[in-house]
C-alpha cells in the first residue's frame, strides 16, 4: 500500500514537502572557536541559515572589578582582558589614566612602550596565523608561528619576567628599564624575523587549498563594516583606512614612518593578507624606535596615591592587535575609577559573523571566524 | 578640526536640539542631548556631520543624582574627529530610544547596557541579556548591586 502511494507521489511534490532546519551547537568547547564561545547554527543541509553567537561564558566582570580597585591595581586586570595581546590593553588603560590625572610619561618610556606594543602585535599575529591555518587544515604554519613567537616571549621575559600577562606598561611609564643586552637581541631577532614573513607567505598565501577556502568567502563590504563597528585589520581588508595610529596618533606614532596596509577584497583572504603585511610594518616601526631610543628616566614623577580629579572623564583609543581598543574612564576624585568601560575590537567584529556566514557552508564558519582574529575573553571581558 | 570648530559647528547645525555643548578638561567635545531629539540628533551627526562610526556606547550610574547617563562616542572616518554624546535617564525607570536603526553595532552595545544596567532601549529588535545568564535577576554594574544576587533561585 505504501509503495503504491509513494509511486504516485511525483518528484516535484517531494520538494514541496519541505524540510526542517537543523540546529547545531558549535561550542562552548570547540577547538576552532579559540576560547569558550558558543555558536547556535541553523542549517539547511550544509548551508548556514543563521548563526547566533551566545556570549558570556568567560564573563569575569572586569569592569565591575576595576570600579573596586585603585588605578594601578586595574592594570593587572587589563592583562586578562586580552591575554594574547596584553601589552596593548595595558597601554590603553595607562594612556586613559594618565590623561585623567595629567601625567606625562617621559620620552624613553614612550619609545619603550611602542617597541613592546609592536612586538606584541607580531606575537599576536603569529599566533593568529598559526591558528587560522590550523582552522583550515594546514597545521604547519602553527609550528612556524609559535617558533618565532617564542623568541618574542623570551624578549618579554627578559625585561619584565612574564610571558603572557606582563603588567609592564604602567601609569606614568613602564615597570622597569630594559637590560643593556635587550637592544642587540631585539635587533638580531628582527633581522632573523623579517625574511620569515616571506616564508609564511610561501606556505599559505597562494596555496591552492588555502585560496579555495578563503578567496571570496565571507565578503564584508566597506559600508557594512563601518556600520557594524568592525575595526582594525578586519576593516582594512575591506579597503577602509582606519588605523588609529595614523588617524589619532598616540605615543610617538606621528614620528615614525609606516604604511597602512589595505586590501580591497573584503574576503577572508584580504583580512589575512592585511595582517601579513602588518607584520612587516611592525618590524620597520620597531627598528625606527630602537634607533630613536635615548637614555633617560623610564617613569614620570608621580604622587604616592594616584587620584583622578572629580567629574573627569576620558575615552582613549589605541590600535591593538585586533583593532580599535577603547577605554572610557570616569574619575570621581578618589583613587578608584567610578566607571571603566573596555571597548574591545573582538566584541564588534563578532557581531558581523551572522551576516557574513549566511548562505555559506558550515565549514566556512571556521574560515570567517578565524579571519577575524577573535579572542573570546576580550568579547566577554 | 579643532575642538572649538567642532563645537561651533554643532551649535549652529543643531540649534535647539542639544541642551549644551562643552569642552571637557581632558579636551573632548561633549554634547548633552535631550530625550525627545536624541534619535534625530544622532541621525544628524551621522548624515550631516560625517560621524559614521559608533565607537562605543555605554552607561554610567549616578545613584546620588538618581540618574543613569548613556554615553556614546562617535568617530568620523571622513574628517577624523571624535565627539561624545550623553543622555540622562531616570534611574528608577530608565528608558531610552534605540540607535540600532542608525548603527547596527548599537545592537550588541545596547544589549550589554540593558544586561548590566537595566536600561530599556525602546524599539530594540532583540533586547536580551548578553553576558549574564538569561534567568539572572539583577543588573551587576549598578552601584547598589550586592552579590547575593549570584544565587539564582530555583524556579
Amino acid at each position: 500500500m505504501t509503495d503504491l502511494l509513494l509511486s504516485r507521489v511525483k518528484a516535484d511534490d517531494l520538494s514541496r514537502l519541505g524540510t526542517d532546519d537543523y540546529v547545531v551547537n558549535m561550542g562552548p568547547q570547540h577547538p576552532a572557536t579559540h576560547g569558550v564561545l558558543r555558536l547556535v547554527v541553523k542549517l539547511d543541509g550544509e548551508t548556514v541559515k543563521q548563526t547566533t553567537p551566545v556570549l558570556g561564558y568567560l564573563h569575569r566582570s572586569i569592569e565591575k572589578i576595576c570600579e573596586n580597585r585603585t588605578y594601578p591595581q586595574c592594570i593587572t586586570y587589563t592583562d586578562r582582558v586580552d591575554y594574547v595581546s596584553a601589552m596593548s590593553v595595558n597601554l590603553a588603560f595607562a594612556l586613559a589614566a594618565e590623561r585623567l590625572m595629567g601625567i606625562e610619561a617621559p620620552a624613553r618610556a614612550q619609545w619603550l612602550r611602542m617597541i613592546f606594543v609592536e612586538l606584541q602585535r607580531l606575537a599576536s599575529h603569529l599566533l593568529w596565523m598559526g591558528a587560522f591555518g590550523g582552522d583550515l587544515g594546514a597545521l604547519t604554519p602553527f609550528l612556524y608561528g609559535l617558533r618565532e613567537r617564542e623568541r618574542i616571549l623570551d624578549l618579554f621575559e627578559m625585561t619584565c619576567g612574564q610571558r603572557l600577562t606582563y603588567n609592564y606598561i604602567r601609569i606614568g611609564g613602564v615597570m622597569i628599564d630594559i637590560l643593556p643586552e635587550f637592544v642587540p637581541r631585539c635587533r638580531s631577532f628582527l633581522d632573523y624575523f623579517e625574511p620569515k614573513v616571506d616564508e609564511y607567505e610561501d606556505l599559505l598565501t597562494y596555496n591552492p587549498i588555502f585560496l579555495e577556502r578563503t578567496k571570496g568567502v565571507g565578503v564584508l563590504t566597506a559600508e557594512e563594516g563601518i556600520n557594524c563597528g568592525v575595526s582594525g585589520p578586519s576593516l582594512r581588508g575591506s579597503g577602509v583606512p582606519c588605523d588609529v595610529r595614523k588617524q589619532q596618533p598616540y605615543l610617538f606614532y606621528d614620528q615614525v614612518k609606516f604604511n597602512e596596509p589595505l586590501e580591497q577584497g573584503g574576503d577572508c583572504w584580504s583580512r589575512y593578507k592585511v595582517r601579513m603585511n602588518e607584520m612587516r610594518e611592525s618590524v620597520s616601526i620597531i627598528r625606527q624606535c630602537l634607533d630613536k631610543l635615548e637614555p633617560g628616566p623610564f617613569e614620570a614623577k608621580m604622587p604616592p596615591i594616584l587620584k583622578a580629579p572629580p567629574a573627569s572623564e576620558f575615552y582613549s583609543r589605541i590600535e591593538s592587535s585586533r583593532g580599535e581598543m577603547g577605554i572610557y574612564l570616569v574619575g570621581d576624585g578618589t583613587p578608584k575609577p567610578w566607571k571603566a568601560k573596555f571597548r574591545c575590537a573582538s566584541f564588534n567584529n563578532l557581531y558581523v559573523l551572522d551576516a557574513l556566514t549566511r548562505g555559506w557552508k558550515v565549514a566556512d564558519i571556521m574560515a570567517v571566524l578565524g579571519s577575524f582574529d577573535m579572542i573570546v575573553p576580550e568579547v566577554d571581558r | 578640526m579643532t575642538n572649538d570648530e567642532i563645537k561651533s559647528r554643532i551649535e549652529t547645525d543643531f540649534q535647539g536640539e542639544v541642551l549644551s555643548v562643552v569642552i571637557s578638561a581632558q579636551k573632548e567635545v561633549i554634547v548633552i542631548a535631550k530625550q525627545d531629539s536624541y534619535i534625530t540628533l544622532c541621525q544628524g551627526f551621522k548624515d550631516r556631520q560625517g560621524y559614521d562610526h559608533l565607537s562605543s556606547l555605554t552607561a554610567v550610574d549616578y545613584p546620588k543624582e538618581n540618574k543613569i547617563t548613556i554615553v556614546c562616542h562617535f568617530w568620523s572616518y571622513k574628517n577624523l574627529s571624535q565627539i561624545t554624546v550623553k543622555l540622562d535617564t531616570p534611574r528608577d525607570n530608565p528608558r531610552v530610544p534605540t540607535l540600532e536603526n542608525i548603527w547596527k553595532s548599537a545592537n550588541w552595545f545596547e544589549r550589554e547596557v540593558y544586561d548590566l544596567y537595566g536600561v530599556i532601549f525602546e524599539g530594540h529588535s532583540d533586547l536580551r541579556r548578553i553576558m549574564m545568564p538569561d534567568d539572572y535577576l539583577k543588573h551587576p554594574l549598578r552601584k547598589d548591586f550586592t552579590d547575593d544576587g549570584f544565587i539564582v533561585k530555583p524556579s
